[in-house]
């Protein structure tokens, strides 16, 4: 569905009154006890006389329970037998019962925005002490006559289809990103899958093995991987970012960017450009435990398996261009767009190691404390393709160590520097790369610095209980300083050891620093991008922390993995399932329905374009002479309204004049002006 | 960085009753750098930071409060040479300023003193930041006569730094000012472990847990000692004391052998723009009486 | 009608008429919760539902305290947390303008304010409620209202 086909031009003028205009308003009003809930504090008969005397109002009454299966009877038959055409109940929230008596009414035939909910319990009479009937009651009658008043000028909505585009947009090709690429794609949609590396696999692949099992991930990620980057249904774009996403549930048009990667496709990988290539750079991801060239595949197993070129460490000697055996190489390649059309998008970008600098105690990067370094920089250590070769070694002097000290909650649980939360990852990694270190390196001492053991759920606590057993050893106690000694050049860890409340001075030849998950480095960018919010600490915001933890602050766009929120490989592969399955939803069923709540442009619009910035939704624009509004990304929020100088755009059923009307109907002001 | 190049000099107890060279130093060294420095006539205890202010916080910030109106009367900012006066008088000064019913219930106080009324008017400066960052080391190059080869262990101490939000003047965790500056006059900073603890003195530890301050200062001089530093450089006569008296002790009731001598930065630098060494004062000190500085002459600037 | 006519234009009749705008999202869902909880306030608060707090206006703000209200308000969703993104900042900076406008004509600018509240914590509206209430008598008090 193009954007043409769902944006139409404003009405408004008086030839085209709905049939909700022209006739005249018979409105019925009905009053519930609630049990004692309502009838307890207010005096619901006295409402229901006052209703009656309303303008336009021709059945009054009130019952024990509207919501009963007899209440919603009375408000069918009204229709039924009094012709009422207009409903009122005042009763519970509208977000309760509204939907309910709404429903009732158009079994009868009648558009289901003819109702108007009347909230006389959590904003009445549950909030009055039983002292105060009478006010109690006087405040519920003018919440009924507001009500009545809105009722007059209620219009008829239609509820649309909208044809969804069918196709998903998966952003970020880690585990999450891949495992809802997957779900997706075997349903039959069309999977755009977009990574800013050069190669798909994310932080999982640079892991050295994964708790509780021990398993190597790269192992485990393979089928995923290459099931991926096969299947029919996924274009997969690595080297990508996502530029500008427009639209809303259903119809979201996106630009994404292509980053030349100066090698075509025809590249057979056999790294003879790597191989001659002349400069080394440190590898990023290596955690800089290894170094590659400027010519480079990103690890062994990427996907795809082709080279990509680092133009701002590249010499351009062109080297890698004389030696490649197919010519792939070509410098000029440039930057390119693809403008996409999807129905969902799912991002799932992962998270950053947090950088452990700013807590300057640690020394974290300072010359001459080569030896501290992060969780992810030891797994690369321990990789078999390492420049250690899988031997666990001091950085400084590639000496094994005889003691490694690992500090948790770096970054994390911490009010001063780095972020509050707990991370929640990082006593199981701990765990893991401890009983690791003691099966490469069975002669090193471990032992971990921690404040609380945070091992919840089957298998976790159970791993825990291996470290203990096969000697590692636990400090409770979390580390101030780690101090090089100036004459020995030996590592100093100051920490209490707050079970024997003893102070400790741990001489170390390594230190391990468990580092928090952080927001990925870009997302304030993508965040922004997607119109999506993002909680305190960066992370993009779940919907609702219990009920929909998948879904984004925004409809159609969907979360999946530690972008939500740190977590670990199960738990994102867990929601990157749920994420799968509701960016589906709309796409499988084919259409979404829309309540057409729209606002209208009467004639006197100035074309100021006011409204057009207000909207936040970018859903209003001037053309030709005109101001057009996007029905499809409308959200009916009336943002647009109180900002035009002449009140020329009004939305349907929440038109400044209705508004007006409820006002009256509360303070009972007269209707002339002061 | 002193209104018409003139400070309020606020003396405070140590070092008019025990280090009087720290001061002539010190006044050779604005002098040079073509300073005035004003007398507070009036002026007493600033009171210290530590024991005062966990007593009474009122009375303790009306005291300190007192001191400060005499800087606001001669309209210049106080210059400070003691890391407990300007951790009193640097907080009490900011607090005052930040926090409107504070300030009104010091004032109210401060009637009954005579004719005193905090204004929030002027700065405080300790010797440390203003030779180490506003004159600076690459500025002080200007006025050095001589330069002054030899490893020195820095003593930062406490209320100089932190609390880092407070004072805004260096890393405490990492600080490097006076490093930098000690460097520009020609020494070496040596690296020792823990540099950054407490000497020991304040905070009523001397006065109420000797036997406690003499334990955290014996530890200080291990490490210190185990680097072979030529003499301490501090910026506190009461850590300056402490150095002194502590090592005194040691040697009296530990069978140590310490003779490190205790320099502030005041003395150094009056001796390295041009001060007779001999009212650099380790003869009247208890440490290092013998110790000779090596000078290296610099080319003269003009 | 007559009742509620009294209710503004009778001098001896203390009781008061505010009116509140409260979004759809965080503003009434705070009253909802309240409501939950059974946490009382005072009668005189009539809440309004929008669907945004950026959708109320200068001309609704008016039409309330011309035409019976002592004071008129808006609660939205904290900053940040706008389901249309900064609905709630708009309404915050037409009210505080306003303010300034009343204070300017010689009125108490206490009869209008801007809250903000979460959808999960009754107090945040109850509070808010009670916050009205006293700028009110203040204002009142000062005789700076426009009844």
């Amino acid at each position: 569905m193009t954007e043409a086909n769902n944006v139409k031009k404003s009405a408004g003028t008086s030839s085209n009154l709905t049939k909700s205009q022209k006739e005249e308003p018979r409105i019925g009003v009905f009053v519930c006890h609630c049990g004692h809930n309502i009838a307890g504090t207010v005096d619901v008969e006295k409402v229901a006389q006052e209703a009656a005397k309303m303008p336009n109002v021709v059945k009054a009454e009130h019952y024990m329970f509207m919501c009963s299966k007899q209440g919603i009877e009375l408000v069918k038959n009204s229709i039924k037998e009094n012709g009422v055409n207009r409903t009122v109940v005042a009763s519970c929230s509208k977000t309760q019962h509204g939907p309910t008596f709404a429903k009732a009414i158009e079994e009868e035939g009648l558009n289901k925005h003819l109702h108007f909910q009347a909230n006389i319990r959590e904003f009445c009479s549950w909030v009055t002490p039983k002292s105060k009937k009478e006010e109690a009651t006087q405040k519920a009658i003018e919440y009924v006559r507001a009500a009545v008043n809105r009722s007059q000028k209620l219009e008829e909505i239609e509820t649309r289809k909208l044809k969804t585009t069918k196709a998903t947009l998966v952003i970020g090709g880690g585990i999450a990103g891949l495992r809802a690429s997957m779900d997706i794609a075997n349903l039959g949609i069309p999977v755009y899958l977009v990574e800013k590396q050069s190669s798909i696999g994310g932080h999982m692949t640079q892991l050295y093995k994964t708790f509780p099992t021990n398993e190597c991930p790269q192992c485990s990620i393979s089928p995923l991987t290459n099931g991926v980057a096969n299947h029919p249904n996924v274009t997969l774009w690595t080297n990508s970012k996502v530029k500008s996403v427009e639209g809303s549930m259903g119809n979201f048009k996106v630009q994404v960017e292509h980053k030349p990667r100066y090698v075509h496709d025809n590249c057979t990988s056999c790294g003879e450009c790597a191989e001659n290539c002349p400069v080394e750079i440190p590898s990023e991801w290596d955690s800089g435990m290894s170094m590659r060239k400027a010519i480079y595949k990103l690890y062994p197993q990427a996907i795809p398996s082709t080279y990509v070129r680092d133009k701002k460490h590249c010499i351009e000697c062109k080297t890698c261009i004389n030696v490649c055996p197919v010519g792939a190489v070509d410098f000029s390649m440039k930057k390119a767009y693809d403008t996409i059309e999807v129905g969902s998008i799912v991002v799932a970008v992962g998270f950053d190691e947090y950088d452990p600098s700013p807590i300057e105690p640690y020394h974290y990067k300072q010359p001459g404390y080569e030896d501290v370094i992060t969780q992810l920089q030891l797994e690369r250590m321990m990789n078999p393709v390492s420049l250690t070769g899988s031997m666990i070694l001091r950085p400084s002097d590639g000496k094994v160590p005889k003691r490694v000290v690992m500090i948790q909650c770096v970054g994390s649980r911490n009010d001063q520097v780095g972020y509050e939360y707990c991370t929640g990852v990082c006593c199981m990694f701990a765990n893991k790369n401890a009983q690791m270190i003691k099966d490469l390196s069975p002669e090193t001492e471990v032992i971990i610095c921690y404040i609380d053991m945070r091992t919840p759920g089957l298998n976790y606590e159970e791993f825990y209980k291996k470290s203990q057993q096969i000697g590692v050893k636990f400090i409770r106690g979390r580390p101030s300083e780690i101090e090089k000694d100036p004459k020995t050049g030996k590592l100093h860890v100051y920490v209490e050891d707050t079970l024997s409340m003893q102070p400790m001075d741990l001489e170390t030849d390594m230190v391990v620093l468990s580092a928090a998950m952080v927001p990925p480095k870009g997302i304030g960018i993508l965040g922004s991008a997607l119109h999506v919010l993002r909680s305190k600490e960066g992370f993009l915001k779940e919907f609702h922390i219990k009920m929909n933890p998948t879904q984004s602050s925004k409809e159609g766009i969907y979360l999946a993995g530690a972008i939500q929120g740190p977590k670990d490989i199960t738990r994102s592969v867990a929601q990157a399932g749920s994420a799968a399955a509701l960016a589906a939803a709309p796409l499988v069923r084919g259409y979404i329905e829309k309540e057409m709540i729209l606002p209208t442009v009467a004639d006197n619009c100035v074309l100021c374009g006011l409204c057009v910035t207000a909207c936040p939704q970018s859903a209003l624009k001037i053309e030709d002479r005109k101001v057009a509004v996007n029905e499809v990304a409308c959200k009916a929020c009336g943002i647009c309204q109180p900002v035009c100088p002449v009140g020329a755009i009004q939305v349907i059923n929440s038109r400044e004049d209705e508004l007006r009307d409820e006002i009256l109907g509360l303070t009972g002001g007269s209707k002339a002006h002061v | 960085m002193g209104k018409d190049h003139e400070f309020a000099f606020y003396l405070g107890c140590i070092m008019p009753n025990r280090y009087p060279q720290i001061e002539k130093a010190t006044r050779f060294v604005l002098e040079k750098l073509g300073y005035k420095l004003l007398d507070m006539e009036k002026a007493a205890c600033c009171p210290a930071p530590g024991v005062l202010r966990s007593f009474d916080k009122v009375d303790w910030m009306v005291a300190a409060a007192r001191n400060i109106c005499i800087a606001e009367k001669l309209d210049r900012d106080i210059l400070t040479v003691c890391n407990g006066c300007f951790g009193t008088l640097q907080e009490v000064n900011k607090h005052l300023k930040e926090n409107e019913e504070a300030r009104e219930q010091v004032n109210e106080h401060l009637k009954k003193l005579g004719d005193y009324e905090y204004k929030g008017t002027i700065e405080v400066k300790h010797i440390g930041e203003f030779l180490g960052a506003d004159i600076g080391p690459t500025e002080i190059q200007k006025y050095l006569v001589r330069k002054v080869k030899g490893r020195v262990t820095v003593h930062y101490g406490c209320h100089f730094l932190k609390p880092t939000r407070t004072r805004q003047v260096d890393s405490s965790e990492n600080p490097v000012i006076l490093d930098d500056f000690a460097e520009a006059i020609g020494l070496v900073s040596v690296d020792f472990r823990q540099k950054l603890t407490c000497c020991g003195a304040g905070g009523g530890i001397k006065a109420a847990y000797a036997e406690t301050s003499m334990k955290i200062l014996g530890e200080k001089m291990k490490n210190m000692t185990a680097v072979q530093p030529d003499f301490i450089l501090d910026v506190c006569p009461f850590c300056h004391l402490q150095f002194e008296t502590g090592q005194d002790w040691l040697n009296k009731n530990k069978g140590t052998n310490y003779d490190l001598p205790v320099i502030h930065i005041s003395q150094i630098t009056a001796f390295c723009m041009g001060m007779d060494e001999q009212f650099v004062g380790l003869k009247y000190q208890m440490m290092g009486k013998d110790f000779k500085f090596t000078p290296v002459e610099v080319e003269s600037h003009d | 009608m007559s009742k509620a006519e009294t209710n503004s234009k009778n001098e001896n009749n203390t009781r008061r008429n505010v009116v509140v705008f409260m979004c759809d999202a965080c503003g009434q869902g705070a009253a909802k919760t309240a409501g939950v909880a059974r946490m009382t306030y005072d009668s005189a608060i009539r809440i309004i539902r929008v669907k945004c707090s950026g959708m109320v206006g200068p001309i609704q703000i008016m039409e309330a305290l011309t035409n019976g209200a002592d004071a008129c308000s808006v609660i939205g969703c904290c900053f940040g947390a706008c389901h249309f993104r900064n609905g709630n900042f708009l309404s915050m900076h037409r009210i505080k303008i306003m303010k300034k406008l009343f204070k300017e004509m010689g009125y108490s600018d206490q009869m209008i304010n801007h809250y903000t509240a979460r959808a999960a914590e009754g107090e945040t509206a109850t509070g808010d409620f009670e916050d009205i209430m006293e700028r009110l008598e203040a204002a009142k008090a000062a005789g700076g209202t426009f009844q």
